[in-house]
């Protein structure tokens, strides 16, 4: 399986890759250590072939980590070399991750104990050229890492590495003439000194002891350690020029000065690399504690923000807050519509100006798979980013809050609360680009379009791409995936301005998007858990559902089987008035299934939504039909009547089927409940901008303890007819959700002098904004009869 | 019309039962189709004057039985749906159907509707095409001097409730859909005019209704369309 043996320094856990993973419980968790040699390359191999067995596993768990280790406080990006294995390693699915540290192994170690690594893969490390020997790093490594499997990758160039890393390091060190400058000035600063003491007759001690001092001070003060080295030599030449016997000759009589010399320049060194640890070690924990403070700041706001826009833009202002640079954010939906014709969705000047681009509202327009098709059909299911925005209740508007709020948010980017509307650059077009501007610098989205390439092969592929990367080296901005697993979020374009990020900059971009990628995920699981919970309350209640209906449908349904039954065997033996009872029985069975049928069908429909078209409907037409259609079932009159409001319009929004399914049940029960005598009235007014309609009956009327619960699921009235088939209490229950569906109310009253009475009210329709002028009515040409 | 044949086209057979007998109680004579090839050829062999067709039929789209038909026949056809396919009771009146019945039915609807169309067949067949007046009941159309008049009242009417009134006057007894009256009166509509069509409607019926307290010849169908009903007393 290995193309190159692999040296196992454990010789507890001899063990075959594959083998190895059997005795872990799952995956092995895999750490590889990155450098700047070129070997790297190849434990990145070694190491992906471990965490990735199968050629097409699936990633579940932790990531495989690559750890960097920086101690010398060198930049990545002066290495090209190591940024080259960062770059590999990411490919191959790593995540990487830097610290910083002096002792290295100490560094991993602590490193794989906390990420408990089961194993680690590591470069056979070249001889180190400091001074003192220092044990090698895997010898350190196994006295800390007991329990890790720690395989070293031999490296066959490893002889070739010096000169190749001296190669690789043109013009080092980088002179800088500001350093230089503060050197000689020092310099001349501790000449002057020294010319003083000289002429004060004082020992030559002193003088030696202020040139120390001054390749001290130039130590600490500039960048790199050459400075130093450059002034102690300055220190020996000047010395020795200045103030030795013979003067202003670079002779020396008395060979004990050259002892001298070499004593104090090797001070000199010392305490000069010493300065620059320090400092290098100061500036390391100043990144780290400033690292610790974004990450932190970073995580708090996330903590508070309300939902996935809000993430977005938080860790958006937060990117721009530290790098200063101008960040853009696709999201999800950005992808949708534009891969298919490549048409451009995305282009985002297409609707500059649009003020009112709201990021959630869109959202919760697609209702679909928002996601690309580059990953095909695989990906139906995960796409849920934009599936999950309907279900949100973002009202606000995205790039308006963002501006609101990152006053307070963000107290130094000043710049960016400009309301990114006034400016067209930035505004946010509806599920395209939201523009986070830093200060002055906004992208241009003319300059975007030309990179969209860029960006959907990020958002393909989950992986970074654009400037100062492999991929689409040319563009302006540099394009991060936000993704988790298979679910995809969006990419966050980062405007590079033609500098690179130095590598801690990376570090924490990479984190931040780390936390807001947490955040993400986290938001999706609580939306998720949700939906489940609401669905498994539902599938409850439709389970409840269910067995009260094939229980109330199997009770008529008996009875009419079993008169057809007797009703054939005895037809002939059953006196007339029985037969006439058993027919008017299965029709009434019939009846009542048929309405019930007719329940269930419009709570189905108004649970679903599907089928529902609110349209203006004449109210006195719903009633008209209602009324003809219950009286085809039932011989009872029924009077209905609009006094006091003749010369009004009923006309209301509505969907008139789920309207008349209300006025059906509500006549089905007056009918049903009261004596075949008693009367039944419907009466309809309005009043304001209401339509009132009242269903009333002169029978028993509903007592008052049970008025509060006649609106129940399963609730029936009647305690004495519990028993019988009419216990299924869905239909006021069905009436009183439509008509909280249509914005109106239901209520339950008395009629006078006796009986229920049932009054539903209706926002009215106001037909002047339903597009009905009222010159329309006014201007008609009467016709006169000629 | 006694020897008007009623062809029955419905793939259930417990429910053509159900119509044949009722026919046969009522002496109708009819023919019966289980499939709309049959149906269609049945319809070519023997001109049925009234169809009753069922929509969900087991080997062609009902919607096509009905255009085929149409393509040579004026019969009458009443289709057969159930509830909550007003889609398909739509298409199938623009198609050229004429009537529809709601499953599940009552026999005295089954026998009112047959009614209803046998009087639009005579009206279609005894309608004079040269005389200006229009009679259904009480309401009288003067289509020449343009004179609606209702229980002998005259009936002012706007110019677009009064060709609403004519358009239904000439279709009497048949179900027009609100795309086709919309189509008819303003020529095309957009979403409002379906509004502003309710809006006359409303208004025209009102003006009826005035005239002659307890007068409902227009009938709403609501998510359909709207239907004048032939008077039972010409």
């Amino acid at each position: 399986m290995l193309h190159s043996p692999i040296r196992h320094n454990s010789d507890r856990q001899n063990i075959e890759e594959t083998g190895g993973r059997s005795s872990h419980a799952s995956r092995p968790s895999v750490m590889v250590c990155l450098s700047p040699s070129p070997s790297t390359k190849r434990v990145i191999r070694t190491a992906a072939r471990m965490a990735f067995p199968g050629p097409s596993s699936n990633i579940d768990g932790p990531p495989p980590i690559a750890l960097y280790v920086g101690s010398t406080g060198r930049e990545a990006e002066e290495d090209s070399l190591l940024r080259e294995n960062i770059r590999y390693a990411r490919k191959y699915g790593f995540e990487v991750h830097t610290i910083q540290g002096a002792d290295i192994p100490l560094a991993i170690a602590e490193y794989a104990r906390r990420e408990e690594v089961t194993d680690l893969f590591l470069g056979y490390s070249p001889p180190s050229f400091t001074l003192l020997p220092r044990p090698a790093i895997n010898e350190k490594l196994l006295s800390c890492l007991p329990t890790v499997d720690i395989h070293i990758v031999p490296d066959p160039v490893s002889s070739s590495y010096p000169k190749d890393m001296r190669q690789r390091r043109p013009g080092s060190p980088n002179w800088n003439l500001k350093d230089l400058l503060l050197v000689l000035a020092v310099m001349a600063v501790a000449t002057f000194l020294s010319y003083w003491f000289y002429m004060s007759r004082f020992s030559n001690s002193n003088i030696i002891t202020i040139y120390i001092l001054a390749v001290l001070i130039a130590s600490v003060m500039t960048s790199s350690r050459i400075y130093g080295t450059l002034a102690a030599v300055l220190y020996v030449l000047l010395f020795n020029f200045l103030f030795i016997e013979p003067r202003f000759t670079l002779l020396v009589y008395d060979s004990a000065y050259m002892m001298t010399y070499l004593v104090t320049v090797v001070a000199a060194l010392i305490t000069g690399t010493v300065a620059v640890r320090m400092k290098n070690i100061a500036r390391v924990s100043a990144e780290n504690a400033y690292q610790a403070k974004v990450l932190l700041d970073t995580s708090n706001q996330l903590e508070g923000a309300e939902d996935s826009e809000d993430i977005i833009r938080t860790t958006c202002m937060q990117l721009v807050h530290l790098l200063n640079r101008a960040v853009v954010f696709y999201p999800t939906t950005a992808f949708r519509d534009s891969a298919g014709d490549g048409s451009g969705i995305l282009v985002p000047g297409a609707s500059v100006g649009n003020g009112s681009g709201d990021f959630s509202a869109r959202r919760s327009a697609e209702n679909g798979s928002g996601d690309i098709p580059a990953r095909g059909s695989s990906e139906n299911g995960s796409g849920d980013f934009s599936a999950r925005g309907s279900a949100e209740n973002g009202s606000g508007d995205f790039s308006a809050r963002g501006s609101a709020e990152n006053g307070s948010g963000i107290p130094d980017s000043s710049g960016a609360e400009s309301d990114p509307r006034d400016n067209p650059d930035s505004s946010a077009d509806p599920g395209g680009p939201v523009f986070f501007p830093a200060g002055e610098k906004t992208l241009s989205p003319a300059l975007l379009v030309k990179e969209l390439g860029a960006v959907r092969w990020t958002f393909a592929n989950s992986q970074t791409a654009g400037a100062f990367t492999s991929q689409f080296e040319d563009c302006t901005c540099r394009y991060l995936s936000v993704y988790s697993g298979e679910t995809r979020y969006g990419v966050i374009g980062i405007d590079m301005e033609g500098h690179p990020l130095t590598e801690f900059q990376d570090t924490i971009l990479l984190s931040i998007i780390h936390e807001c990628t947490m955040a993400l995920e986290n938001e999706r699981m609580a939306q998720e858990k949700q939906t489940a919970e609401i669905r498994a309350e539902n599938e409850r209640l439709r389970a409840a559902l269910l067995r009260s209906i094939s229980h109330d449908l199997r009770t008529p349904l008996t009875s009419i089987y079993g008169y057809a039954c007797s009703l054939r065997s005895y037809e002939d033996d059953l006196p007339r008035e029985d037969r006439d009872k058993i027919y008017e029985d299965i029709m009434e069975d019939a009846d009542w299934l048929n309405a019930q049928f007719e329940n269930i069908l419009s709570m189905t429909r108004l649970e679903s939504g599907i089928g529902i078209r609110r349209t203006i409907e004449n109210m006195e037409d719903v009633i008209e039909q209602s009324l003809r259609h219950v009286s085809s079932h039932h011989n009872r009159p029924i009077v209905f009547d609009t006094e006091g409001s003749e010369d009004q319009i009923f006309f209301a929004e509505m969907e008139p089927k789920l309207i008349m399914q209300v006025m059906i049940n509500l006549l089905n029960n007056a009918v049903k409940y009261t004596p075949a005598d008693a009367e039944i009235r419907v009466h309809m007014e309005r009043s304001g901008d209401q339509i009132i309609v009242d269903v009333a009956d002169s029978g028993p009327g509903i007592s008052d303890e049970d008025k509060p619960y006649v609106f129940d699921l399963f609730y029936s009235g009647r305690k004495s007819l519990t028993d019988s088939y009419r216990s299924m209490g869905i239909g006021l229950n069905l009436c009183a959700q439509i008509i909280q569906a249509h914005g109106g109310s239901i209520e339950i009253l008395d009629n006078k002098p006796s009986g229920a009475l049932f009054r539903f009210r209706l926002p009215a329709a106001d037909l002047n904004s339903a597009g009905m002028q009222p010159a329309d009515l006014d201007s008609m040409e009467v016709l006169r009869n000629g | 019309m006694d020897d008007m044949k009623i062809l029955v086209v419905e793939d259930d057979r417990s429910v053509l039962n159900l119509i044949t007998t009722t026919l046969k109680i009522n002496h109708y004579s009819y023919i019966a189709a289980s499939t709309g090839n049959e149906a269609v050829s049945l319809c070519a062999s023997h001109h049925p004057g009234l169809i009753l067709l069922d929509l969900g039929l087991p080997d062609i789209d009902g919607i096509e039985v009905i255009r085929t038909i149409r393509s040579w026949s004026s019969a009458i056809i009443i289709i057969i749906s159930a509830r909550g396919e007003d889609s398909d009771k739509i298409l199938a009146l623009d198609s050229g159907a004429d009537d529809y019945l709601t499953k599940p039915f009552s026999i005295e609807e089954l026998l009112a509707r047959i009614r209803a169309a046998m009087r639009r067949m005579q009206y279609i067949a005894n309608r004079d095409e040269k005389s200006p007046v229009f009679t259904n009941g009480d309401l009288v159309i003067d289509y020449a001097s343009r004179i609606v008049t209702v229980a002998g009242t005259e009936v002012h009417l706007t110019a677009i409730e009064y060709r609403l009134l004519t358009l239904m006057a000439v279709n009497v007894g048949k179900v027009l859909t609100h795309s086709f009256i919309i189509d008819r009166i303003w020529g095309g509509g957009v979403e409002t005019d379906i509004i502003s069509l309710r809006v006359y409607m409303t208004s025209l019926r009102k003006k009826l209704r005035s005239a002659r307290p307890g007068l409902n010849l227009i009938e709403t169908h609501i998510g359909i369309g709207y239907q004048m009903l032939r008077a039972e007393k010409v």
